[in-house]
């Protein structure tokens, strides 16, 4: 049942934020010819912003605090893990596609 | 890298504040960084709407880059599979189940303490925290030693949203597709992934 509900949340969760994404997405296209430097200072600041909230919400979690001393280093073990694994993964496609795109080259 | 840093300083500025009780209870229990997500949506999607080239740059782009999701999904389970050799008091499907989350902490985090209780839930909550970081902090290394593809693999699920804006930065606004469609397949694969692994 809860898995149910959670899946519902974060179904409306992501429709909310492509809608957002492709109004923004639209305006942005009306105003393509007008000065828009300002938006990516903008965009800097909600990230600070989000970051900040994610602190504020792992700092107040006693138990998470105390799971670093205990399991961090097991957390640290598979993130690192899973991280070398996709980056050795997603290289072997770019250097793939790199050597298609070159070949492709040399034939025009 | 400045950038990068001053993003993990708001980050640890903000587990000061809360674990000091600095701001109150109210502020922290607010929906604020689901309107904040909102807001950052928005205006990425004015700066992408905004650019003239990205429509351009859609239309040239090589089919082969839809592959992007299964392999940061392959490459991140068969990390996992290794490690689970060295955590002996962890079975294979607990560390792909940790592993799954991709980056989306708060998701993988609920589920997995909802099947395997508060101990893996944390595990996963932890690692998946880590992950978001490790993509904020190395984007412009992983761009110079492993192609543009590295830093989109590694932010995992977060790649549509709050590690988006350092991607574009760095690969440039001709990969902000790929990053945004890996982001949503990504995003949808984790209750599944995590689901499936938390049954085994």
């Amino acid at each position: 049942m809860g898995g149910r509900l959670i899946l519902k949340r974060e179904t409306m969760f992501i429709i909310a934020i492509i809608l957002f994404m492709s109004t923004g997405i639209f305006i942005g296209y009306r105003l393509r010819n007008k000065e828009t430097g300002v938006v990516s200072h903008i965009v800097t600041g909600f990230i600070w912003l989000l970051l900040f909230l994610l602190g504020l919400e792992v700092g107040g979690n006693e138990k998470l605090i105390k799971g670093i001393y205990n399991f961090g280093l097991e957390a640290f073990l598979l993130m690192i893990s899973g991280v070398i694994g996709s980056i050795l993964a997603s290289w072997t496609l770019w250097i793939y596609i790199s050597r298609n795109n070159q070949k492709k080259e040399e034939k025009e | 890298m400045k950038g990068s840093l001053t993003i993990v300083g708001f980050f640890i500025l903000g587990i000061i504040v809360s674990h000091y009780n600095l701001l109150p209870d109210s502020i922290i229990h607010a929906d604020i960084s689901f309107y904040a997500l909102c807001g950052l949506m928005f205006f990425v999607g004015i700066s992408i709407g905004s650019d003239t080239s990205t429509l351009k740059n859609f239309r040239q782009l090589n089919v082969r880059y839809a592959l992007l999701p299964l392999m940061t999904i392959l490459g991140t389970l068969a990390g996992c599979i290794i490690a689970s050799l060295f955590l002996s008091n962890r079975s294979i499907s607990d560390c792909c189940a940790v592993g799954s989350g991709l980056g989306y902490y708060s998701l993988s985090s609920i589920i997995i303490t909802e099947y395997r209780g508060a101990e893996l839930g944390t595990i996963a909550l932890l690692c998946n925290i880590m992950r978001e970081i490790t993509a904020l902090l190395c984007t412009p290394f992983l761009v110079k030693y492993f192609g543009k593809l590295a830093p989109i693999s590694v932010g995992g699920a977060t790649t549509a949203d709050t590690t988006l804006p350092i991607i574009t930065q760095s690969c440039g606004k001709d990969i902000v597709v790929i990053s945004i469609f890996h982001g949503c397949l990504t995003d949808f694969s984790v209750p599944f992934l995590v689901t499936l692994f938390c049954s085994l």
